[in-house]
């Protein structure tokens, strides 16, 4: 049982790379493969200054939401919880938007700065909104970041169609990763580092709060504090890939699912899984997006949402299945 | 020296006081029935003893130290909970749960796999629950079910279990079956367990100190024996009851009974 499940880790990680490889080589031109060593030619600086970015950031931001979402379906026992339901992306959002009429630069720094902040706010609120007397109730966490999340999306869309600028917030509505530069992909290389070093420190015992309270509690757990870890982990990594990649669906709800079809396990065992299953599937996307319809792009988001949404379904009917059977 | 007890305890759900100026003792080393009507505060004390419910006053004794003074892995070390509705993610397996009742002794990175390993073994075969080892929690029985949690407070190898109705759900041969296995986690393992109960006859069989709460106070505490009676039935639960001795048992058991 172990092996298998170890294969499985592997084969990930393989299919990842091959992955990472042709999605260097294949776009709206295709390179051969002596063009990465190839130090003096034009193809080479395309490659490195411009397909390794982008590539690197879906790979990164696949990873990170999956793990976002896993994560708060762990941590508040709700099994189709996803980091926009507590519209997180929708604060960020909005604060890009607002930024950008107010006339901030349109910087890296600013953009990130500006995501942050809006994620944090929302957070704030929704948080507070969720809190009850006896402390934060995870259901409520869902509703109330639902409806709020429906409520800033409205003030986004009306700020867009008022000012006549949707057209320029496209990329943050559907998500994509065309522009990523270097310091985008140092950003987020960074955001993960950090987020995998506090993912494996406390694993275990977010492992353990995805019991109910009392008996987590009673297994020694320090409920409170690991919440807020795991919380502060979610929204690291969601605002970091929509300050990035704009909004990209189905990956933090999805993603967890599928990996659960092949590995039945707790949260300990299958974070890095799942990690590298939204890399996959989100480096597959980005890809499909160059390619499908060259030498045009495809919006990435919706491709993800579709492929995703597709995914699911399949999931859902297998599922029933095997009841039925 | 105190070795568990509560102290002048006060718990409020909001401005509901539920529990009023309690004290309780727990004498070591033997099986203690907590009994009473429904919403009577049963499962909020045992809350408050396991440090789960803030107190509004008042203090939990554990080994002459108050219990907030315990880190959180060393109170579980000490004191193992089973709450009312225990609830795991389905797809789990049995081993992985009651691996889960380790925790409390696992370091960040020197994790002693070997000592895990045995205890979590002889939890489940404690439990009687090592048959389903490998099988995922939602696919066991309710008695089964109730059993892996067990094993899983078990693996705590705690001195102190405290055990929220752990019979509810279950039919009279597996409820038996609990209830042997307490008996002889206090006879061969020493332990110190507090158990609510709803069957009073089981009550009295199976316990040696009997705590009787009526509206969050304690009306009764005592051997079987001696507060097992007409009277505090006719207190605490508003039942005319015969109270005689049970032949085999040697202990009180509830005959005829009506509302009052
Ligand atoms: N979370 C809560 N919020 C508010 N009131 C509560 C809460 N939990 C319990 N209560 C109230 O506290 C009182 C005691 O409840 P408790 O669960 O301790 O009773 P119990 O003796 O365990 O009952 P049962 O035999 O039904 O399990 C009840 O009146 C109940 O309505
Ligand atoms: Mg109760």
């Amino acid at each position: 049982m172990r092996k298998n499940r170890n294969y499985f880790l592997i084969s990930l990680c393989i299919l990842g790379l091959l992955l990472f490889m042709n999605s260097l080589l294949l776009g709206v031109h295709n390179y051969a493969l002596s063009d990465f060593f190839a130090s003096q030619s034009q193809n080479f600086a395309i490659i490195w200054q411009l397909r390794l970015p982008r590539v690197l950031a879906a790979a990164i931001v696949g990873a990170l939401l999956a793990l976002a979402g896993k994560l708060l379906q762990t941590v508040s026992n709700n099994p189709i919880a996803d980091p926009s339901l507590l519209g997180i992306n929708s604060g960020a959002n909005l604060a890009l938007i607002c930024g950008t009429i107010l006339g901030v630069p349109f910087t890296l720094f600013w953009r990130v700065s500006l995501a942050f902040l809006g994620a944090f706010l929302t957070f704030l609120i929704v948080f507070l909104l969720s809190m009850t007397r006896r402390g934060l109730s995870p259901t409520r966490l869902i509703l109330s970041g639902t409806i709020f999340s429906g409520f800033l999306n409205g003030i986004a869309y009306g700020i867009s169609i008022l000012t006549k600028s949707s057209q320029r917030f496209r990329n943050f509505l559907v998500g994509g990763f065309s522009g990523v530069d270097c310091k985008q992909m140092w950003l987020l290389l960074i955001l993960l580092l950090i987020i995998l070093g506090l993912t494996i420190y406390f694993a275990r015992d977010i492992t353990i709060i995805g019991l109910n309270d009392q008996l987590s509690q009673g297994l020694g757990s320090r409920i409170v504090l690991i919440r807020s870890v795991a919380v502060i982990i979610v929204v690291l990594a969601t605002s970091g890939s929509v300050a990035v990649g704009g909004n990209i669906a189905f990956i933090g709800l999805g993603i967890p699912h599928l990996v659960h079809y092949f590995d039945k396990r707790d949260f300990k065992h299958v974070y890095l899984e799942i990690m590298c299953f939204g890399s996959v599937f989100l480096m597959f996307c980005d890809l499909l997006a160059r390619l499908l319809a060259r030498p045009f792009e495809l919006p990435l988001g919706g491709l993800s949402a579709i492929l995703g949404g597709g995914f699911l379904i399949w999931y859902v009917y297998r599922q029933s299945e095997a009841v039925v059977a | 020296m105190t070795f568990f007890a509560g102290q002048n305890l006060t718990i409020n759900y909001g401005t509901h006081t539920i529990i009023k100026q309690m004290n309780v003792t727990f004498p070591k080393g033997e099986v203690i029935g907590l009994i009473g009507p429904n919403g009577s505060g049963k499962s909020t004390l045992l809350g408050a003893l396991s440090g789960f419910h803030k107190l509004k006053t008042g203090r939990v004794i554990l080994e002459d130290h108050e219990l907030h003074q315990f880190s959180a892995k060393k109170r579980a070390q000490l004191l193992a909970c089973l709450p009312q509705n225990p609830q795991a993610p389905g797809d789990i397996t049995v081993r992985d749960l009651v691996g889960y009742g380790r925790y409390a002794y696992q370091h960040r990175w020197t994790t002693d796999h070997e000592a895990d390993h045995k205890a979590v073994q002889r939890a489940m075969v404690n439990a009687n629950i090592q048959e389903f080892a490998d099988t995922p929690i939602a696919d066991l029985s309710g008695g089964q079910r109730q059993r892996a949690f067990i094993a899983m407070t078990l693996a705590q190898d705690s001195e102190i279990l405290l055990l929220d109705e752990p019979t509810t759900f279950l039919d009279l041969p597996h409820q038996l079956e609990i209830l042997k296995l307490v008996r002889v986690l206090n006879r061969e393992l020493h332990k110190t367990i507090i158990i609510v109960l709803h069957d009073l006859n089981q009550a009295a069989r199976f316990c040696d100190n009997l705590v009787c709460l009526k509206q969050g106070t304690i009306a009764y505490q005592g051997r079987p024996q001696d507060v097992f009676t007409a009277q505090m039935l006719a207190d605490v639960f508003h039942v005319r009851a015969k109270v005689t001795m049970d032949p085999k048992a040697h202990c009180p058991l509830l005959l005829t009974y009506d509302t009052i």
